[in-house]
């Protein structure tokens, strides 16, 4: 837009008062506006340089011109100087325009209400280094100024480490930049290379007064955008995956985002791209019910969360899960551009998944072969029957076996078999030699793994030949079978076993089912697999009792050396998970077999995917708890207590795992541990008597995780009846936790203790992170959706109802703690604190606690 | 193979101690001999099977009831027997032993909890022993199968099958 500048009226007024022949920046003469005299007048001042000469007109009546120094001279129409303007330090006289104001105008989309310089996202480096789709994640800077600046050069610089300019078209731009006016206005962006950085751009049009236009930036991570809404701080769970009868949301923190404050923009929810289809095709195209208007309050992440897809989540027909990506449009062009925020777009991950209803049947017909291979190698395989056009679409099949357990059968299965086939797996459950013993029949998984490899070209006339990977296995056990494939695999790892069609490292996921534990864990050791467990509240036969080490089935999780994952269910019975065992089911609320092998199906077919496939769509229904995350084809009413550890060979920092410390003062990484709670005691998790009931004599009531010399596991019991506190330091030099994701930590509540019984239900505590200068951040579990879940009330062992404790993994994000401008500084966390009691959770309670520790994902 | 201190432990965590059970009956007895040996793993040292016995044996289905975790071994005489039948409800169930066998001296019993590959011939002497004192007898078959020569283990499996399913029968989905 094109003015005339304030400055500009200010002298046109001012020449009013003037007289002629002054030669001061003063333009006018008598007569001034009103036409002046064809001679003298203004025009008679001649000479110097703050004069104009009197013929200056003669030849432009009617022009505006600007004459040498700079001066705008309005001509009138007989050829007289009208009036002459001193464009002064803001303006630069133009031809035919007169003084134009000089000012550059620097946007970077910052709201109206911004509390925050412009944010830069951090610039992703997983992503490689094409500018066609890094872009996306660049702050676009315009430089503009008024449109009738047309001649000279505007100088932009970038300053601050940190940060790197490009221009629009991708080309990296160095040192002070010289813009010519004629071509403004320009778009430069702003690429964000260290978290932390802060700087800025700044612009002047070159001989311009006026101050240098600036833009403040910093470099920061993004948190996401897709996620959970929640009843209470940190507001929203980011998660990775949804049901498809969930609700996603959208949620801006202000504290990362408070530089689009009072904004408007365009929720999309658009069908996951590569990098490469964003970079060729940033269009916006919306996958759900949307998109939706939304505005950027600024004030807090509760109000600044939008269900972005109201209705049931549609997927792709067939699929596991479809991924979608998430763009806050915020120019309003319909299309990602720099500038907007996304998730998904252009990075590994997509914004979030829309699981499938795991329990229903895959896309794939199934078919069915029994055979024998001689005695103890009777077979019975499921597999797609189509497998051959599946292996040439998606390559060769993981085999998933079943041992079965004593007394039970290979062809109890069937339910599993066919659900995994019909998603393209091949299951294959054999005969399982279980009566003799866990060592007799360890090895009948050993033999029928290597026969059916090794007979491929002759099981199913052939079908499966070449189509099986025979480096992902999995071995599923259920009760002394899964026991055996523990065993099988020690066997493995001890050399005593020689396979001849696979190899130790082929073995990629041990599963068991409620296992027996004869042998004790030096001997059914699932070492460094991914092993995963599935037990029974409700199991009549593997009890899970105090009174016989056998059937304490977590011993062989917790002797796992690798990743990990419990689902120990309520009200299910030991049967459950075949067809046509006797129901031994005792306790209150049976689910029965049906809603058992429902939740069977929906949890292998999750774990599978993601542990065998490395798909990471189905991850969170292994990682997160299952009270916040499960299959939405499992009975509502299922009470499952969830466990999940990551790989302890990754990246961990352990707090307190109690296992090399027993002071309970000290923790395992050697800082001090406070503590307010009533009864503190570390020590084995092992019941020390045969009775659940509660007795103070046994701290240790209700743990069935150790019991004999090889069962190493360690942990922590208390009490609280009022408020009180467990506080563990961090290590010296490990008070930066902003390389972290995780805080992790494990608790149960303690079976029929008084204050348990007082509870009657699920149990809730505060985790808070406290930093150097004192400030803390304060998670409620309830707040986030989770809680240690009551004992199942069964009867037995005892006075009372309770059976053993049941272990339930809490994750909370450590980016969580920072969020909504919580106020913590999460590079100097001094201090990890569990706060019972009160406003801080369960009035009164008895927990046992283990694996503090942070972990990266 | 297991450790011999892993299998001290295993014994030691077995069930707690059982006096020897009698069972009800010996229905049928049925020599077998096979071609091919085998090996016994019902007990640690795995004897070869070269002839032997198969039993139908009557007794109290809730003691027969399939278990995971610590279960009775049925001994003959001092080997355990290998089981055959794995029904929750039938009072019948088929089990083979290693021969020769004499019934007429050879008591069939119930001994203690634990995993038969677990049990060394002491063991099985111990059991043995036990029931003898207490005053378990002998039971002579109520009828007697003409013996049955056959190739292999698994051919002996198979001739087995119709009797299993006879006599204690598995659910089928």
């Amino acid at each position: 837009m094109r003015t005339l500048s304030t400055s500009m009226l200010v002298l046109l007024l001012a020449c009013d008062d003037k007289g002629g022949g002054d030669d001061t920046a003063g333009p006018t003469g008598d007569g001034g506006v009103d036409g002046g005299t064809a001679d003298g007048g203004v025009d008679g001042g001649g000479g110097d340089g703050g004069t104009i000469p009197a013929d200056d007109c003669d030849d432009r009546p009617d022009e505006l011109f600007c004459d040498d120094d700079g001066r705008a001279v309005q001509c009138d129409e007989v050829g007289d100087v009208a009036s002459v303007e001193e464009c002064g330090d803001l303006a630069l006289c133009q031809e035919d325009l007169g003084c134009v104001s000089c000012a550059v105008d620097l946007a970077a989309g910052l709201g109206p209400a911004a509390t925050a310089p412009a944010r830069v996202r951090l610039d992703p480096d997983d992503v490689g280094a094409d500018f066609g789709w890094r872009r996306y994640s660049m702050r676009p800077v315009s430089v503009s100024v008024d449109p009738g600046l047309v001649g000279g050069t505007v100088t932009l610089e970038l300053e601050g480490e940190g940060l790197a300019l490009w221009s629009a078209d991708g080309e990296p731009l160095a040192g002070p930049l010289a813009l010519d006016l004629a071509e403004l206005p320009v778009t430069v962006l702003v690429q964000g290379l260290q978290e932390g950085a802060a700087g800025a751009v700044t612009a002047a049009v070159d001989g311009c007064g006026a101050e240098a236009a600036r833009v403040e930036l910093e470099v920061g991570a993004w948190s996401g955008l897709a996620g959970r809404a929640l009843g209470g701080f940190p507001w929203l769970e980011r998660v990775a995956a949804f049901t498809f009868d969930e609700q996603p949301q959208v949620g801006l923190d202000p504290a990362e985002h408070g530089d689009r404050a009072g904004l408007s923009a365009t929720a999309w929810v658009v069908s996951r791209r590569s990098a490469e289809e964003w970079a060729l095709d940033p269009t916006l195209v919306d996958a759900g019910d949307g998109p939706e208007v939304v505005t950027i309050g600024g004030l807090d992440l509760a109000t600044d969360t939008w269900t972005v897809w109201a209705s049931d989540l549609a997927g792709e027909a067939g699929a596991i899960a479809t991924a979608y990506d998430v763009v806050l449009d915020l120019d309003g062009d319909g299309a990602l551009s720099p500038g907007d925020l996304f998730q998904g777009a252009t990075e590994a991950d997509p914004a979030f998944w829309a699981l499938s209803q795991l329990t229903r049947p895959g896309p794939y017909k199934v078919t069915t072969a029994q055979y024998s291979g001689g005695a103890w190698l009777g077979q019975r395989t499921y597999y797609p029957t189509d497998i051959a056009e599946l292996v040439a679409a998606e390559g060769p099949r993981p085999l998933v076996m079943m041992s079965h357990g004593n007394g039970h059968d290979y062809t109890w299965y069937d339910y599993l078999g066919e659900h995994l086939a019909s998603w393209g797996y091949v299951f294959m459950a054999h005969q399982n030699n279980t009566g003799p013993g866990i060592d007799t029949c360890s090895s009948t998984t050993l033999t029928n793994t290597d026969y059916f490899l090794g007979n491929l070209d002759s099981i199913a006339d052939g079908a499966l030949e070449g189509m099986i990977d025979g480096g992902r296995i999995a071995w599923l056990g259920h009760s002394r079978g899964g026991e055996g494939v523990a065993r099988a695999y020690d066997k493995l790892v001890d050399g005593v076993y020689t396979p001849t069609s696979f190899s130790l490292d082929d073995i990629v996921l041990i599963s068991s089912i409620a296992p027996t534990v004869f042998l004790g864990v030096d001997d059914s050791n699932p070492h460094d697999r991914w092993y995963h467990q599935i037990d029974a509240a409700g199991d009549g036969d593997v009890t899970g009792g105090p009174d016989s080490g056998v059937v304490q089935y977590l011993r062989i999780a917790e002797a796992a050396e690798g990743a990990r994952a419990v689902h120990y269910v309520q009200g299910a019975a030991h049967n459950d998970f075949n067809c046509c065992g006797f129901d031994d089911g005792t306790g209150p609320d049976l689910i029965g077999r049906r809603p058992a092998q429902e939740l069977a199906k929906a949890t292998y077919l999750g774990l599978l995917e993601w542990v065998v496939q490395g798909n990471p769509a189905t991850a969170d229904l292994v990682r997160r708890s299952y009270e916040s995350f499960h299959d939405a084809g499992i009975d509502g009413d299922i009470v499952v207590a969830s466990q999940f550890r990551s790989d302890p060979g990754g990246v961990v920092l352990v707090l307190d795992d109690f296992q090399s410390e027993t002071d309970t003062a000290v923790s395992s990484a050697g800082t001090a541990v406070t503590a307010t709670v009533e009864d503190l005691v570390e020590g084995r998790l092992d019941d020390d008597n045969t009775s659940f009931a509660w007795a103070a004599s046994d701290p240790m009531n209700g743990m069935t995780l150790a019991e004999d010399r090889d069962d190493l596991s360690q942990g922590a019991v208390f009490g609280w009846s009022g408020e009180a506190a467990w506080r563990v330091e961090l290590p010296a030099g490990s008070e930066d936790l902003r390389g972290w994701t995780w805080l992790s930590l494990r608790a149960a509540q303690g079976t029929r203790h008084p204050f348990t019984v007082e509870t009657a239900g699920p149990l809730t505590f505060s985790v808070v992170l406290i930093d150097a200068l004192g400030a803390e951040s304060v998670i409620r579990l309830d707040d986030v959706g989770l809680s240690l879940t009551q004992p199942y009330q069964r009867t037995g062992y005892g006075a009372g109802a309770g059976w053993a404790n049941e272990w339930n993994t809490i994750r909370l994000r450590l980016a969580d703690f920072a969020s909504a401008g919580r106020g913590i500084d999460l590079s100097q966390v001094v201090a990890v604190e569990l706060r019972f009691g009160g406003k801080w959770g369960s009035t009164q309670g008895r927990i046992g606690l283990d694996d503090l520790v942070l972990t990266q994902e | 193979m297991l450790s011999s201190l892993a299998l001290a432990l295993a014994l030691s965590t077995a069930g707690p101690a059982r006096a020897a059970a009698p069972i009800g009956s010996v229905a049928l007895a049925w020599p077998f001999s096979v071609d091919q040996p085998f090996p016994h793993a019902w007990r640690a040292d795995q004897p070869a099977v070269r002839e032997g016995l198969v039993l139908v044996v009557g007794v109290d289905p809730q003691v027969a009831r399939p278990r995971q975790g610590p279960h009775p071994v049925l001994y003959v005489g001092d080997m355990p027997a290998e089981r055959l039948s794995w029904s929750a409800t039938a009072p019948w169930l088929v089990v083979l032993v290693p021969g020769p066998v004499d019934l007429a001296r050879t008591p069939v019993f119930w001994g203690d909890e634990t995993l038969p590959e677990q049990v060394d011939p002491e063991h099985g002497q111990a059991q043995l022993e036990a029931a003898r004192q207490a005053g378990i007898a002998p039971l002579a078959p109520q009828a007697t199968a003409l013996p049955l020569r056959v190739a292999d283990q698994q051919a002996l499996l198979q001739a087995v099958a119709p009797l299993v399913q006879q006599w204690a029968p598995l659910p089928r989905p």
